[in-house]
């Protein structure tokens, strides 16, 4: 849909999974990394064990995420990390982001 | 979706750059196996051609395989215990590097056991063994180093 002009408003190419606040960081987080310890990214991101395996659930459903299950020694370790896709669209995401801050720029310098 | 404000999105730009997981620690594991790759197979072929002409260099062959493939096996658990994270293109880099040892190796190895050439000195199997550890060797001080920005 475009929002006149003829040119599509950033904002509709932000990504409806990414954009949740808390799946947001999440996938920040990952991004900094080829992949990561389970804990790792809780502590990081300051969530809980519960919410961190919820909001990985969506984001694994989404094709963005990748669990793998490991052990060191008898500890099971769980490794998370992005899939290609989920990067493609983190990083599509944060351009929308940078368009929508640029326009904001623009506005205020037209406001001056 | 109404989307966030330009203020919203410059706060959330913000916050993608801050909630970073990179960790020098693991830079440092990553690297250090990488590295611990690079030796062992540059011991591995420099050690397979010293041995190779002498009376027992059947025994001492089979002796450094099977060192060669302990040490394998030790570095990588080494690393799946010690490091947390794994650092941007780590992995990438040091598969990149240990092929690129692994590359003069299986030439040397080939050109020892099908060639038949005489026993080097320990000069010459220093440098074949320092050739062949090169490439992972150059691998783990890339990863330590980090990606160029």
């Amino acid at each position: 849909m475009s929002d006149g002009g003829g040119q599509e408003h950033p904002r509709h190419r932000l990504d409806d999974v990414i954009h949740a606040p808390v799946r947001f960081s999440i996938v920040a987080a990952l991004a900094s990394v080829d992949e990561a310890v389970f804990g790792v990214v809780r502590d990081g991101v300051g969530i809980s064990d519960s919410v961190l395996s919820k909001q990985v659930s969506v984001l694994e459903q989404a094709g963005y995420v990748a669990v793998r299950k490991g052990a060191v020694g008898r500890r099971p370790r769980t490794w998370l990390r992005l899939t290609p896709k989920g990067r493609r669209a983190f990083r599509d995401h944060l351009d929308a982001l940078r368009d929508i801050a640029a326009t904001g720029i623009d506005d205020s310098a037209t406001e001056e | 979706m109404s989307g966030p404000t330009p203020h919203e999105a410059r706060q959330l730009l913000e916050r993608a750059g801050a909630v970073g997981l990179e960790d020098d620690g693991a830079r440092r594991v990553h690297a250090r196996v990488a590295v611990g790759y690079g030796v062992v197979l540059g011991v591995f072929g420099a050690v397979a051609w010293s041995v190779d002409d002498t009376r027992w260099g059947g025994v001492v062959t089979f002796a450094v395989q099977l060192g060669y493939l302990v040490a394998i096996v030790a570095l990588a658990r080494h690393r799946e215990r010690a490091a947390r994270t794994v650092p941007r293109r780590a992995r990438r880099i040091a598969v990149v590097g240990v092929l690129g040892s692994g590359v003069p190796l299986l030439t040397l190895l080939w050109f020892v056991f099908l060639g038949d050439p005489p026993a080097p000195s320990p000069l010459l199997a220093t440098v074949a063994g320092l050739v062949i550890a090169a490439p992972a060797v150059v691998a783990g001080a890339r990863i330590r180093t980090g990606p160029v920005r």
